[in-house]
């Protein structure tokens, strides 16, 4: 295949292209006279808007390795950093480890990792993802050894039980979640995996073995309070509580909206969530109610952020929640969306110290 | 390098931002304003730039980051609405078509490659990928667009 001519595919480069690089050029060398959005027209545009939570991902960090120091003593009954676990006939090309696990009575949470023991071996969850991957084993010659791991409870009254597989590194975490019927609650919950590793290629399972995971009940945390205020020219921000288990994060805020055209409308709520997939929430809210609640799942094995995010669409006032100090502070930014999923700041020129 | 410099190639580099934009971006309004914050974002780092000869490849990455960030942007906006593609005023948009017809991680590369001439090493710093991602991308691509041309030749 030879080159393209690009004017056979795109067309000749329009006159309103052209005379868009001519402006994007002229309007760049003359920075002073860019014009700011008067207030009215902002609030012609707030039929959008306001907040939501952004968070960066550590993929190496245990989540609940990171509670004590987020919530300090109060959250120290959630961690279950030890998980009882008994693995029996270890197969050979992986090696499973149970890294985290939760369970409050009601929904129980789990992370066990799947790592190559041999160097040059790639590993693939089940036959849906890392097609990729093994494409590109193929390509350099190493071996493909597919994962398969069936979740059980010992007791029968399990609505649902989720699996999911996640990259990390050479290994494979895979989370499992599932949630409880009311009333069956016992003290310690056994969660039963039958573990199956196969070559590429080959329908049926080599080789099989059996984890045995024994998760203690931990209680739910209280809800802490931020402290601060948050004022633009849309809303003001009075409270923020903020509840947090291994499982989710929810945010509570409480406002007051500042402009009458903004009440009794109903805007849009946009935020990613903890631990930045780009898995988007969005939520309807009646502004004139005054408080709005979010939660956001969270992913597996993800830090918790020092600092959560919450903004306000179309403007540059970002509130801030230190998880550290628990206080709301606020900062003039903007927000970018990066190409992994995740959303960062950028600090506008003239507040930058 | 300096602003006045990169004023001066940018224009020469206007097919090239045309292009990249238009098979990221299937409406012109969005290929302006991708195009727009990318000339901006350039002039205020260029003088970072060392080598004049890079500047293609780097404004072509500001340009790719820019059609993402804004293709972000209006999924979390409109997350329901098909974005209707603008075909271009030729007579034969069988081309087109087919390259459009391609996913989207097999479409850049093709246009990288066959119509702006990068290297494979080239577009794998470009996109970030592995050199081998690339390559057979750019096979997968080729089969696929073999296939749809073909198909086509059928129908008519």
């Amino acid at each position: 295949m030879t080159r393209i001519d690009g004017s056979l595919v795109y067309g000749e480069v329009t006159d309103r292209f052209d005379a868009c690089i001519a402006h994007a050029l002229q309007v760049a060398a003359s920075p002073m006279k860019r014009k700011r959005i008067p207030a009215v027209l902002l609030a012609a545009l707030i039929t959008l808007l306001i907040a939501g939570g952004a968070v960066a991902i550590a993929s190496k960090v245990g989540l609940l390795d990171l509670l004590p120091w987020f919530q300090g003593e109060q959250m120290d009954h959630l961690v279950t950093p030890v998980v009882d676990q008994t693995i029996a006939n270890p197969m050979k090309g992986i090696s499973f480890t149970g890294q985290e696990a939760y369970y409050d009575g009601q929904r129980v949470y789990y992370v066990i990792e799947a790592v190559p023991t041999a160097q040059d071996t790639v590993l693939a969850y089940g036959a849906r993802l890392l097609a990729e991957d093994e494409q590109e084993a193929r390509m350099y010659g190493n071996t493909v050894l597919g994962v398969t791991v069936q979740p059980s409870l010992s007791e029968a009254s399990i609505p649902r039980l989720g699996l999911e597989a996640h990259r990390n590194g050479a290994s494979i975490l895979l989370v499992g979640t599932a949630e409880l019927v009311s009333g069956f609650s016992p003290d310690v919950l056994e969660v039963h995996l039958t573990l199956g590793s196969h070559a590429s290629g080959y329908d049926a399972a080599l080789e099989q073995s059996e984890m045995t995971l024994r998760i203690p009940k931990t209680t739910e945390p209280s809800a802490q309070a931020y402290t601060g205020t948050f004022v633009n020219d849309l809303l003001s921000v009075e409270s923020v509580s903020l509840t947090y288990t291994p499982l989710e994060l929810s945010i509570t805020v409480s406002y007051q909206p500042l402009l009458a055209a903004c009440q009794g409308l109903r805007y849009v709520v946009e935020g990613s969530p903890v631990n930045s997939d780009v898995r988007d929430i969005t939520t309807q809210i009646d502004m004139a109610t005054g408080q709005f609640t979010d939660r956001f799942v969270i992913q597996p094995s993800g830090a918790l952020p020092k600092e959560i995010l919450l903004w306000v669409v179309r403007s540059e006032d970002v509130l801030i929640l230190d998880t550290g100090t628990q206080t709301i502070s606020m900062r003039k930014a903007s927000l970018v969306y990066q190409d992994d999923g995740s959303v960062t700041l950028s600090t506008p020129k003239n507040e930058r110290e | 390098m300096t602003r006045e410099i990169f004023a001066e190639k940018i224009v020469l580099l206007r097919k090239t931002l045309y292009y990249v934009s238009y098979s990221m971006l299937p409406n012109p309004a969005d290929q302006e304003d991708a195009v727009h914050e990318c000339i901006q974002k350039g002039l205020q780092k260029c003088h970072t730039l060392k080598d004049d000869r890079a500047l293609k490849a780097w404004i072509t990455r500001i340009l790719i980051n820019e059609c993402y960030n804004l293709l972000r942007k209006k999924k979390r906006e409109f997350p329901a609405a098909d974005i209707p593609v603008v075909t271009p005023t030729l007579e034969d948009t069988s081309l087109f078509d087919a390259i459009s017809s391609l996913d989207e991680k097999l479409r850049l590369p093709v246009v990288l490659h066959y119509i702006e001439g990068y290297t494979t090493k080239e577009i794998s710093n470009i996109l970030r990928s592995p050199e081998g991602t690339v390559k057979s991308r750019l096979v997968q691509a080729r089969r696929a667009l073999r296939k749809v041309l073909e198909d086509q030749e059928e129908i008519l």
